[in-house]
């Protein structure tokens, strides 16, 4: 690898870095679009930027970029202020109106130098081989300045960002640090549009900062990770549009964050789906499992010896459970040593007796609630106890035959075990 | 006796509606007050401009007979609980100790007598096993509890507190009740909204009943009784809704006339 595909990634690394760490802020706020209005608000400074200084000077357009996307920002503020129009609504008539004046600067810009490159597609498409060392140098600057700010700053950020009525309350301005967010926002997004286009920057902003919602951390760690993430994934992203010319920059990166989101979303520790599906598969597993040790008393109701061996025909006599799905809760059973296996037939241990009992008490104790005190008609409250006995942990069952009055039977005038 | 809230000929508007006519009360240090009224009553909106979160059209309303910025310090404020997000990363520590920041004092350590302060609210409020829990694994009624605590650490003279009662648990609400009650007979002042009538009368013993106006103010056994509540609560017909939207219909601006006439 050459120095100039190193110092690429190092540049991508540190914008991504930069525009993650400044994306969970904004994720916080509650406004991922702010990110796209901005990007689009880059366009007429950069032009501006480029006609009245006549030549590509990196400074002057980025300056420029800063300005006009700074006074979107304000212009919104004002609106929001000044009008009854919503958020979504002001940003969408921003952003638009923003960059078609950049547009028409920009096609302005490309008739007055005919033949010449100008260069100013660059910003729209993005092309991270079109950085040069002095972007890489204002992004390691702003990306330390902006650590050091966090550091000293980081539990006045937590509480403005959290609660910025009681920040107030408190005599804290907590319009001084939203401030702070807001020109850091501008900063990284008029760095990053030339690599990343102006059209997909905010997706670095946000991408990160989302997929890390997705993990169990606190308050410093996200900020930690989110950036973390950014730079691997913005200079990953680099590297396959250096690898595989002709692919932008932008959808490179674009691509490789869908990754990570996707990933996150289906992997992440804190409702993740794999997790959530799991956590669904062993409810519905726990279910089987219990209607099947309900047979056990079921078919005893009138021995109550737990050492009586059934079939599994005498289990199904009642027909209160599927064939399938009594062999299949028999199984789980087994391994759960709530029942033994013999040759002849399942035998109840201790503790499935236990548990056998308490499931068909709980059953009763909420056919008797609902008949009783919700004034149920009692052949409706079958079904419903049939879900509630899987949910009763023993703090409701406590307090249900509390207020019961601790019964012995029924509504249909069963022993309540 | 000294005043903890007073409120002079206020009229406040709300995205160009006004939601207080004329609001004039004095409230004395040293009692548990509620702050009564139905829905859209102003109950919020008067405990917002008092702490200066939002601005007023006409008059003013004043805490502990002094301006805010000197009496900060002595104040403690809670929002409603609904007015935050608790998925936001924090823990239950982390938001108690945001009562102890200073505006002034940015590079403030947190020293060992605020660590005491912070345990100590946390465990008058029974949460100290939560400590290190993020916000958002909590019930509605711990939620509670940390936003009371956090008030708790500010060892204030008066606290203010939004519907302090609303959607949490039996055990919470008899938590949150003492420790209020116990802070008034230490000699500071409580001021809540509320919004249940039926509790009212164990809960406070002065009360302001509202609705736009201050329909009336007092010691709750004077103020207490169904002629009030009936003023409050049920109007054949609402004048100053009438008017409030009469004030919104025109675009009249409350604000800028009443300045102009002051000129």
């Amino acid at each position: 690898m050459n120095s100039f595909v190193l110092s690429i990634l190092i540049g991508s690394a540190l914008i991504g870095a930069l525009c993650a760490f400044v994306g969970v802020f904004n994720l916080l706020l509650k406004r991922p679009l702010i990110a796209d209005s901005i990007a689009h608000a880059t366009l007429p400074g950069i032009a501006l930027g480029f006609l009245l200084f006549n030549e590509k000077n990196i400074l002057f357009l980025f300056l420029g970029a800063c300005i006009t996307s700074m006074l979107s920002i304000l212009y919104s503020d004002w609106l929001k202020r000044k009008s009854k129009l919503k958020n979504d609504s002001i940003m969408a008539i921003g952003l638009s109106t923003f960059f078609s004046i950049g547009l028409c600067l920009v096609s302005y810009v490309q008739n007055q130098n005919s033949g010449q490159q100008t260069g100013l597609e660059n910003y729209l498409f993005g092309n991270a081989s079109s950085l040069n060392s002095l972007e890489i140098i204002y992004a390691a600057v702003i990306l330390s300045i902006l650590i050091l700010v966090f550091i000293v700053f980081y539990k006045r950020f937590q509480l403005v960002l959290f609660n910025t009525e009681y920040a107030e309350s408190i005599g804290i301005n907590s319009r001084f640090y939203l401030f702070i967010i807001s020109l850091f926002t501008v900063l990284a997004i008029a760095l990053s549009i030339k690599a990343m286009g102006i059209v997909l920057a905010s997706a670095l902003l946000i991408s990160p900062a989302l997929a890390l919602r997705y993990w169990r951390t606190n308050f410093v760690w996200l900020f930690i990770l989110a950036s973390i993430s950014g730079a691997v994934v913005a200079s990953f992203g680099a590297y396959l549009s250096y690898a595989y010319a002709n692919t932008p920059t932008g959808s490179a990166i674009v691509l490789s964050l869908f990754l990570l989101v996707a990933f996150s979303v289906a992997f992440g520790n804190s409702g993740g789906m794999v997790k959530e599906y799991y956590q669904q598969y062993l409810r519905k597993r726990n279910i089987i499992a219990e209607n099947a040790l309900k047979s056990f008393y079921y078919c005893d109701e009138i021995h109550k010896d737990q050492n009586i061996i059934f079939t599994i025909e005498q289990l199904q006599l009642n027909d209160r459970i599927a064939n399938e799905e009594l062999k299949k809760g028999l199984a789980i059973l087994s391994r759960k040593k709530a029942i033994i296996k013999h040759p002849n037939g399942f035998q109840l241990t201790p503790s499935g007796w236990e548990k056998s009992l308490s499931l068909v008490r709980r059953h009763r104790l909420w056919e008797l609630y609902l008949s009783k005190k919700l004034n149920l008609d009692a052949l409706h409250v079958h079904q419903d106890a049939e879900m509630a006995e899987h949910l009763i942990n023993e703090k409701i069952e406590a307090e249900l035959k509390r207020y019961l009055d601790n019964p012995d039977t029924d509504p249909h005038n069963q022993i309540i075990p | 006796m000294k005043t903890a809230i007073e409120a002079h000929n206020l009229t406040v508007s709300y995205s160009g509606k006004p939601v207080l006519w004329n609001v004039d009360f004095h409230i004395p240090e040293g009692k548990l007050v509620g702050i009564l009224g139905p829905n859209g009553s102003g109950k919020t909106t008067l405990l917002k401009c008092a702490m200066q979160l939002l601005k007023v059209d006409g008059g003013f309303v004043q805490l502990l007979n002094d301006d805010l910025k000197n009496t900060r310090d002595k104040i403690a404020y809670v929002p409603q609980r609904q007015s935050v997000d608790w998925d936001f990363p924090a823990s239950v520590e982390e938001v108690v100790e945001m009562g102890l920041y200073k505006p002034k004092s940015i590079f403030q350590r947190i020293g060992k007598s605020e660590k005491e302060r912070v345990e100590n609210a946390l465990k008058q409020l029974k949460i100290e096993a939560l400590a290190n829990r993020q916000i958002g694994e909590l019930s509605g009624g711990q939620q509670q509890r940390v936003f009371i605590a956090r008030a708790m650490v500010r060892n204030a003279d008066l606290y203010i507190l939004d519907e302090p009662f609303v959607g949490i648990d039996a055990q919470t609400e008899a938590i949150i009740l003492q420790l209020l009650k116990q802070k008034v007979a230490e000699g500071k002042t409580v001021i809540c909204v509320h919004h249940d009538l039926k509790t009212a009368k164990d809960y406070f013993d002065w009360i302001l009943l509202m609705n736009k106006h201050v329909v009336a103010n007092g010691p709750i056994s004077e103020v207490y009784n169904d002629e009030n509540l009936d003023a409050t609560y049920n109007k054949p017909y609402d004048i100053l809704a009438a008017m409030s939207d009469r004030v919104a219909q025109e675009s009249f601006s409350i604000k800028s006339y009443k300045s102009k006439r002051n000129q």
